[in-house]
């Protein structure tokens, strides 16, 4: 996002340097998605996803019904219609992570920018944010999202940068990139990637961590 | 989606209720100025206050007396405008510092700048300069206690409200040793009255001259506010979530601290140092309206106004004698703000 002096290299969008293009143009282009958003003000949901809007009018203006039509649009696209009244505080970790994925959306930028969506959500909200992940991927938007989870790259991603302590590991398809060598380095975990089928038939892949090896069954007796 | 009562889980009411609670505040504020023109030592009934004004504007031919004329033109109704503008400039600028600050705890008062304005004024008035110069004394003075109390908070590692609200706290009590201390020099027959005055907070020196070279500055304060309500809002995040977002907080806030700071000092060279206003109100009209400061600045502005306007007409009325008007804003501010304090700890 720019907020970052590179120590060494470039960081290009497009072809441009990134701290080239103006926050505002830029806004227009990515939109972050943060792992957690704690304002000091109780702001409803409405509000808070209207605050996405903020690169399409001026310092002096305030949202108007394209705006508003856009709010709407994203919130019902993600479920929280129902919600938009609610304070943004009080909703559970996953609606708080898909109302500022309606943020995102709002802003009408073509890349997000997600860091850890899921770290801080039980399991289902975990699975329900992926899901639209995918979805999101599918109508065009590009994704770029950061994950402790070496399985959620599997079922959702199309290239994996698998990195340790700021040192690149692989980046190619996560079929290329997640290997059990690999996994072992990044994650001090022996692993093996088990390749299945779900019920529907849909070839998945699964990182199993590896237990040592029995000690021998004899023992017991 | 309509608010049922009783449900703390839903936000506030839709746009359209909450345009039509400010403009009910409105009306109601416009009610009390025309109640309160006829309050004081020489009563009118609105019947009669509405007459003089219409036969003011021409409107209304018929018998006035002079002395309602002279009561309500000369003397209530600068004072009565000056209670609007004080009271809505000192509330919308303690709206805009506690967004900006991202701080609920401050306020004009709070963060020292009544009291730098106050100096700038005190100086001004001591070293006999015009009156438009202590606007521009009391307004830098305003502008660099806020200046400096935020670049303090922003040093120490202490957690940033708190430290925004001390500093302010010492930057104040500093403001207020210096002008005692000019105070002591000034010259007792003419300089010392009139700072002493700006000190109590009163509106009773307030003439349509000094209104008048108030105007602008208030004018110019107000707009900036309201234009820039909604992106008050963004600088209530933090500053790399607004800028993903597409905004220029820096340039937003310096904007907004400016415009709030131009609002406070000007109120008070018009009123003297009034004391909690900018901090109560802020916090009722977010306890009406919610956060969203397209609501909250034209709402803390007409509550403002609207509340000011009643004490300044409780302070007139109450006793024989005059009330300063901070004495009355005091009574109700300082257990409003223990009130905040204790329901803020009781949630955690």
């Amino acid at each position: 996002m720019g907020f970052l002096t590179p120590s060494a290299g470039s960081v290009t969008l497009g072809g441009e340097e990134i701290d080239r293009i103006p926050k505002r143009q830029l806004a227009h282009r990515i939109a972050y998605i943060p792992q957690r958003h704690t304002p000091v003000f109780t702001y409803t949901v409405r509000e808070v996803v209207t605050m996405g809007r903020a690169s399409h009018f001026g310092a002096f203006s305030s949202p108007r019904g394209v705006d508003h039509a856009e709010v709407e649009c994203a919130l019902a696209r993600l479920g929280l219609s129902e919600s938009a009244d609610r304070m943004f505080a009080q909703l559970s970790g996953g609606q708080q992570q898909l109302a500022l994925i309606a943020r995102a959306i709002v802003q009408q930028a073509g890349l997000l920018l997600m860091d850890e969506p899921t770290a801080s959500l039980d399991y289902h909200n975990a699975m329900q944010v992926l899901e639209l992940v995918g979805e999101l991927a599918q109508d065009g938007y590009g994704v770029l999202l950061s994950t402790h989870s070496p399985e959620h790259p599997f079922a959702y991603a199309d290239r994996v940068l698998l990195m340790k302590q700021g040192r690149v590991l692989g980046f190619d398809t996560p079929e290329q990139t997640l290997t059990s060598e690999n996994l072992l380095s990044a994650y001090g975990v022996d692993m093996d990637i088990v390749t299945m089928r779900d019920r529907h038939g849909a070839q998945r892949r699964i990182c199993l961590p590896v237990r040592r090896a029995p000690a021998g069954e004899g023992e017991v007796w | 989606m309509k608010r049922g009562a009783g449900h703390p889980s839903t936000g506030p009411a839709g746009p359209g209720r909450r345009f039509a609670a400010i403009a009910l505040i409105g009306a109601a504020l416009l009610l009390a100025a025309v109640l309160s023109l006829g309050v004081g030592y020489y009563a009118l009934t609105p019947l009669q206050v509405v007459q003089a004004i219409g036969s003011r504007l021409g409107l209304y031919h018929g018998e006035v007396l002079p002395q309602a004329l002279t009561v309500v033109f000369r003397s209530r109704m600068p004072r009565i405008i000056a209670s609007v503008l004080i009271g809505g400039a000192l509330s919308v600028s303690g709206a805009a510092y506690q967004g900006m600050f991202k701080n609920p705890l401050v306020a004009p008062e709070i963060l020292g700048v009544a009291a730098g304005a106050g100096l700038g004024a005190s100086i001004a008035i001591a070293g006999g300069f015009p009156y438009y110069m202590t606007q521009v004394f009391a307004f830098v003075f305003g502008l660099a206690v806020v200046l400096i109390a935020y670049l303090i908070s922003g040093r120490t590692t202490q957690l940033p409200t708190v430290s925004l609200v001390l500093a302010g706290v010492m930057l104040k009590t500093l403001c207020t040793s210096a002008i005692s201390m000019i105070k002591y020099v000034a010259d007792p027959t003419d300089a010392l009255p009139a700072i002493t005055f700006w000190l109590m907070g009163s509106l009773n020196k307030v003439t349509w001259d000094s209104l008048r070279f108030s105007l602008p500055m208030m004018a110019a304060g107000f707009l900036v506010l309201h234009l820039m309500r909604w992106r008050i809002n963004l600088l209530t995040l933090d500053d790399e979530e607004a800028i993903s977002l597409g905004a220029n907080p820096r340039r937003d806030r310096i904007m907004v601290v400016v415009a709030a700071t131009v609002l406070s000092a000007a109120a008070v060279c018009l009123g003297g140092i009034i004391e909690w206003v900018g901090f109560m109100i802020p916090h009722i009209a977010r306890m009406l309206f919610g956060s969203e400061y397209k609501y909250i600045v034209p709402a803390s502005t007409l509550l403002g106004a609207l509340f000011l306007l009643a004490a300044d007409g409780l302070a007139r009325s109450l006793l024989v004698m005059e009330l300063p008007l901070s004495v009355l804003t005091s009574f109700v501010g300082a257990p409003f703000f223990i009130f905040l304090i204790l329901r803020r700890t009781g949630r955690g």
